[in-house]
């Protein structure tokens, strides 16, 4: 009897404990991510888990909807008097945490520090268009560009608006960021979470909580746990095989989210066989794109024909191909090749066993490949700096505009244009539709463009992944876009 | 035994010189750096370039090693690059967390492997030995992060209202502190259990034959004596060994354990550190590991002399 008793006394400090926990936590949400982002300074990192981070700390001149258009935010409207003239008139009385307000000034310094190569900016290319950038009075800001240039909006709505003196301060902004946006950074205890509160300064919109937690899991099924056990109130990104269970989970949302990227194959064209269209036609129509969802995303993806999503107002349906097994094994035979070609991926849960099945999808043509999978500082390494392969599997997603992809895959000094793809009619094209504003123009001309890399096909898409996001009850108002980045301002529990 | 500590720890310095080496060298020749890694699939060769030399990454690897080297030797271990925060600070935030991870599996699994050892030679060969040596069989069989996994996903479903990891301060909440601690130190200290369950059950059983023991028992003292006084005393010499030799790789284990539990200790840390490639605190948070072992050891033949005569310092 007497060992029951401490048996009990201990589970019901526990629960003490745990109830303890989440009274205090009241109306603020409790985030899963799988690590820790790299670090906090925005204009520094773009990555993912960066951004879901920072994105709430800071405000932008514009930003996207849920279907990726361009809304105004810092920026209250815009005009642009000429095709390389952009004029922004900024809201009044916006605050950084610190208290200062934020003027037309601040959005300047931002673009300048991403400019500066010395900030290693990942958007530094993205904003070598911008020549000069005028400051007219305190609410207005004129950016002169190089040449006419669309797609900038998109990259305006990534780049957040940072007071340059605490930059100055401290460096950079990597552990302490200093934002205007609806949340405030509190805290960052390493490995394990980070705090953000409501700012109540915030003047661009309502706050319907006091805060969000992002807490670290590197364990998926911990990060699970910790999601239907209580521990907290969202997760971003549940693995395929767990969206069945949840789904019947009574006290669960799940959120589906088709994200605008695919996964696709990468040929070096410089190597031999695969500078050949032939065999990459070849690997266009041989690979099945069902089975690839089925199997890799337990069919929570769909087929994938070009770098634009099937649900995107740049795609065309006479991009939609089906597997033709006897012509890819034709135009393969036709090749004659007998060689064997190594197939490198990273071991991510995703890219790793989708690399298996296209791995036995070509050999099901005739095409002899190994597989090596690295881990992903390696992988970058070989493939992306060293270009030091013959074929490769993975993912890539854009912020929304369709010319981002294309100008990094598809012209021939692109960042990411690791295959050697050298068609310079492409890359004039590409160029021209930039300089449209028009969206019914430029799609005339992404019209012409994806029918011919599709053909070309130095890359060839595999799928588009529905990504999942699991919220526990009553969690609700959470934003999900397609772009893979999230709004965690208007989620409230329960009736408001 | 003074001289014997100060001779100790002098032979260890080329021990840790010859890891500093080692670490350094596979961390620089392992493919990725930290550089690439910040630019991920959209590489920018200009931003590229102006990086490696900020960091001094575009210089010769030894002069690299001897500037690292000297900074260490004057306590400056640097500072990480993704976070630019001082090493130091770092690993004096941790240290304290991972020693007590490692602490409390080591008083887990001793205090359960004593009785347990002891019970097992004590009923030898009866179905209580059979028992406990097969399940000290399956538990050394099975990887501790397996179990780890497991042990989140038995209690999410079954006692939702456990913490699964994670960590609190222990000043701030001292019961959520202890709480979050038991699932993995268990984890961690359930291989050490098991090993040193068996350990301790052959000793017990191999000093149990020895004519010592038969002297005893015929002098008449009662058995709970011979086997308490006699017996376990002997059976600790060889037992102490194992356990402390295996605390040393319970810090190893730290790493993966700290990972499954979310428990933000130096392996947690070290993981990171390796998944972004940042070469300045990989080689700080090695080097320490490696100095902890040979501290572990060294401990280890002091208490080895403590519990048996026999051993002299010289």
């Amino acid at each position: 009897v007497k060992r029951h008793g401490i048996v009990g006394w201990v589970f019901v400090l526990f629960s003490l404990a745990a109830f303890a926990f989440s009274q205090a936590e009241q109306n603020i949400v409790r985030v899963v991510l799988e690590s820790a982002p790299p670090h906090l300074d925005n204009h520094i990192s773009t990555a993912r888990l960066t951004t879901t981070v920072t994105d709430p700390i800071n405000v932008f001149l514009v930003t996207q909807n849920e279907k990726l258009e361009i809304v105004p935010y810092l920026a209250k409207s815009w005009e642009q008097p000429d095709p390389t003239t952009l004029r922004f008139f900024l809201h009044e009385g916006v605050k950084f945490h610190n208290g200062r307000e934020l003027v037309a000034d601040d959005v300047k310094k931002s673009i300048e520090r991403v400019q500066n190569p010395d900030t290693a900016s990942p958007l530094r290319s993205d904003f070598a268009v911008v020549k000069t950038i005028n400051v007219i009075d305190d609410y207005t800001v004129e950016l002169i560009l190089e040449r006419p240039f669309a797609p900038l909006f998109t990259q305006l709505a990534r780049l957040a608006i940072m007071p340059m003196e605490e930059v100055e301060a401290k460096g950079s902004l990597r552990t302490e960021p200093v934002g205007a946006g609806p949340y405030r950074f509190v805290e960052w205890k390493q490995d394990q979470e980070i705090v953000l509160e409501k700012f109540e300064d915030f003047t661009l919109g309502e706050v319907q909580n006091n805060g969000v937690i992002f807490k670290f899991y590197p364990e998926y099924a911990a990060g699970l746990a910790a999601l239907t056990s209580g521990d907290a109130d969202l997760h971003l990104w549940v693995k395929p095989t767990d969206i069945p269970r949840l789904q019947s989970d009574p006290t669960m949302t799940l959120i589906p989210n088709a994200l605008n990227g695919s996964y696709y194959i990468a040929f070096n064209l410089l190597r031999e066989p695969w500078g050949d269209a032939k065999l990459r036609e070849a690997v266009l129509y041989g690979v099945d794109r069902n089975i690839i969802a089925q199997i890799a995303f337990g069919g929570f993806a769909e087929p994938a024909y070009s770098p634009v999503s099937t649900s995107d107002f740049y795609f065309d349906e006479s991009l939609v191909i089906t597997q033709d097994l006897e012509r890819a094994k034709t135009l393969a035979s036709e090749v004659g090749w007998m060689g064997e070609a190594t197939l490198v991926a990273p071991n991510t849960p995703v890219e790793a066993p989708m690399a298996e099945i296209v791995q036995n999808q070509l050999q099901a043509l005739g095409l002899n490949i190994r597989l090596e999978i690295l881990d992903v500082p390696a992988y970058i390494d070989r493939v992306f700096v060293n270009k030091d392969f013959d074929l490769t599997v993975v993912g890539d997603s854009s912020f929304g505009d369709p010319d981002y992809l294309l100008r990094q895959y598809f012209i021939p000094d692109g960042e990411s244009n690791v295959m050697g793809y050298d068609n310079p009619e492409i890359a004039a094209l590409i160029e021209e539709a930039a300089t449209l504003s028009d969206p019914a123009e430029r799609k005339a001309i992404y019209d012409q463009i994806y029918p011919v890399i599709q053909k070309d096909a130095p890359l060839v898409y595999l799928v588009q992944e529905v990504r999942h996001g699991a919220m526990r009850q009553p969690l609700t108002g959470v934003v999900f876009k397609p772009n893979n980045t999230y709004v965690f301002d208007q989620a409230t529990f329960g009736s408001e | 035994m003074g001289s014997y500590i100060a001779k100790s720890l002098l032979s260890t310095l080329p021990t840790l010189l010859g890891i500093s080496v080692l670490t350094f060298s596979i961390v620089h020749f392992i493919p990725g750096d930290p550089i690439t890694v910040m630019f991920g699939q959209s590489p920018d060769p200009l931003a590229i370039e102006r990086l490696r030399s900020l960091y001094g990454f575009d210089r010769p690897l030894p002069v690299q090693y001897v500037t690292w080297l000297s900074n260490v030797v004057t306590g400056n271990m640097g500072v990480s690059i993704r976070l630019e925060t001082p090493i130091v600070s770092m690993i004096v935030e941790r240290l304290p967390r991972t020693i007590f991870l490692t602490l409390t599996a080591l008083l887990i699994s001793v205090l359960i492997a004593l009785p347990a050892g002891l019970v097992s030679a004590y009923y030898n060969n009866t179905r209580i030995d059979f028992l406990i040596s097969g399940l000290t069989l399956v538990i050394l069989a099975i990887p501790s992060f397996w179990v780890g996994i497991l042990l989140i996903i038995f209690f999410s479903r079954y006692f939702p209202g456990v913490p699964l990891g994670g960590y609190v301060e222990p000043l701030k909440d001292p019961i959520g502190f202890f709480s979050r601690l038991i699932l993995p130190s268990v984890t961690l200290g359930l291989a050490l259990t098991a090993s040193t369950t068996r350990v301790l059950r052959s000793a017990t059983l191999e000093i149990l034959g020895q004519d010592y023991i038969r002297v005893s028992r015929a002098k008449g003292l009662d058995e709970r004596r011979v086997f308490l006084k006699h017996a376990l005393r002997n059976a600790l010499i060889p037992t102490v060994t194992i356990v402390a030799i295996q605390a040393g790789y319970l810090l190893g284990g730290s790493i993966i354990i700290e990972r499954v539990f979310s428990y933000p200790g130096l392996g947690l840390l070290l993981l990171s550190a390796v998944q972004s490639r940042d070469y300045p605190l990989i080689q700080a948070l090695v080097l320490l590991f490696a100095a902890f072992f040979v501290l572990v050891n060294l401990v280890t033949d002091l208490i080895y002399g403590a519990i048996n005569p026999q051993v002299q310092y010289t």
